[in-house]
């Protein structure tokens, strides 16, 4: 495990955070006591000051976060973080909303977001270590607000807290508040982005679109048929066949005219890799912003963010794979 | 190949329906702009109205061509409905935020087809 340095030689240490812009704090925590100690803190300080808090951690957690609050709770907004960062690239939508919802000139907001915890899978994992530096680019240099991710020190491994301290300025452990020696400020390409998918396993099944070869209706045909035979509920099957016609879309008008398609199964989940030889040049909020209604740019990976559980890009100089994962727990 | 059908019916005066069927996607998306645009054009219609009744698919670029098709209409003081939305392209629309405006333009319409066939 990974030892938390608190009131260390560099950084800033004290008990209260600084006041100004976007606050992106890291609360090290081990057990629900520390949690709970941590969090009703963090927002007792916001209930008093008439500021309004989200909450967006597990069904557990907020279960024992109201009931330590009692009467107090009245003013906070809970969200299950199992529905709201299902997919880790609807959190920041999240986020943007209660902010603009509620944040004024003369009264900041505060929230609580636990994305990364120790049942995420390793893709999901290397996702949500991303969303937590995109955190930055959406919030840094805006209104002021405060979003506490609390990160459990006993469950998680060290590697996952030391990036915990690259993507959040701020630290808190226990009664102590400090800035992060190791914060990347700059926001370089989210962590391990830049290293390449795991391959798709030999046996998937590949298709390919494009001039000369299959169509757009011709792969849609295919994914109905495959989710078909998986059972999946008419919803699952729609948000599939858009997804992956829009990744493939994509492909086809800004990747190099064909689209290579993977399909395989992973226990209950279904992966589709959409690859094409065009390097990708997008901002990097691409998929976490709602498009506009004039610009069609960026709706084809907003809507795959929306109804699918998670989408990887990864583009480089031989060029772009998105990776679409669906499991499908439920059937309709 | 994708494939979509596209009909125009005229219901009663100036109004015309679009009955469309099929898949909208990249390979017909700039047909489906095309009859939507030429309809509007035309002097004789006062009103477009989309029947999405028979469409299974609908992309991004499909929804958009819906868009600055009701974006057209309203420049040259036309009406435009889009009905029979199946749900899950409704819920589509919905998470592209996009489905007050086209629910709206529906309903406007709905009233308007009303008033002037007396109804």
């Amino acid at each position: 495990m990974t030892t938390i340095s608190t009131a260390g030689a560099a950084g800033t240490a004290g008990s209260t955070a600084p006041a100004g812009g976007f606050r992106h704090e890291a609360m090290f925590y081990q057990g629900m006591r520390e949690f709970l100690e941590g969090a009703t803190a963090f927002l007792r300080e916001g209930i008093h000051a008439g500021e309004p808090a989200l909450v967006v951690v597990s069904a557990d957690k907020i279960d024992a976060l109201r009931r330590e609050l009692g009467d107090e709770a009245t003013g906070v907004r809970f969200a299950d973080m199992a529905d709201v960062g299902r997919n880790p690239a609807r959190i920041i939508p999240a986020w943007q909303d209660f902010v603009d919802e509620h944040l004024r000139e003369d009264r900041p907001v505060r929230g609580i977001g636990e994305p990364i915890f120790p049942q995420r899978s390793a893709a999901e994992l290397i996702e949500c270590q991303g969303h937590e530096t995109l955190l930055n680019v959406a919030f840094d240099g805006g209104p002021g607000w405060r979003l506490l991710c609390p990160y459990d020190t006993a469950a998680l491994p060290a590697d996952v807290l030391d990036e915990a301290q690259r993507s959040h300025a701020y630290l808190r452990h226990n009664d102590t508040y400090r800035s992060s020696d190791t914060y990347v400020a700059d926001h370089p390409s989210p962590a391990r982005w830049d290293q390449p998918l795991a391959a798709a396993p030999a046996g998937a099944a590949v298709h390919i679109i494009g001039e000369g070869a299959g169509s757009l209706a011709d792969l849609r045909t295919v994914i109905r048929r495959h989710c078909a035979d998986m059972g999946f509920a008419t919803a699952h099957t729609g948000s599939l066949v858009v997804a992956v016609s829009e990744m493939v879309t994509n492909a086809l008008v800004h990747g190099g005219g064909t689209a290579t398609v993977r399909l395989w199964i992973e226990g209950a989940t279904t992966v589709c890799d959409i690859s094409d030889t065009g390097r990708l040049d997008i901002q990097p909020l691409a998929g976490r912003q709602l498009p506009t209604t004039t610009q069609p740019g960026g709706c084809g990976l907003w809507l795959a963010n929306q109804l699918c559980d998670l989408v990887q890009v990864r583009s480089g100089p031989s060029g772009t794979t998105v990776r679409v994962h669906l499991t499908s727990d439920t059937t309709v | 190949m994708t494939e979509l059908n596209m009909q125009l019916r005229t219901t009663h005066d100036a109004t015309i329906h679009l009955v469309v069927a099929g898949e909208i996607d990249l390979a017909v998306t700039e047909a489906f702009h095309d009859v939507i645009h030429k309809t509007l054009s035309s002097s004789a219609v006062s009103t477009l109205v989309i029947d999405m009744g028979e469409v299974r698919f609908l992309d991004c670029r499909g929804i958009h061509t819906l868009i600055a098709g009701l974006q057209f209409a309203q420049s040259v003081n036309k009406g435009f409905a889009v009905i029979n939305v199946d749900p899950f392209i409704g819920h589509v629309m919905h998470v592209l935020g996009v489905l007050p405006l086209l629910a709206r333009a529906a309903s406007e319409d709905d009233a308007k087809i009303a008033a002037d066939s007396g109804r």
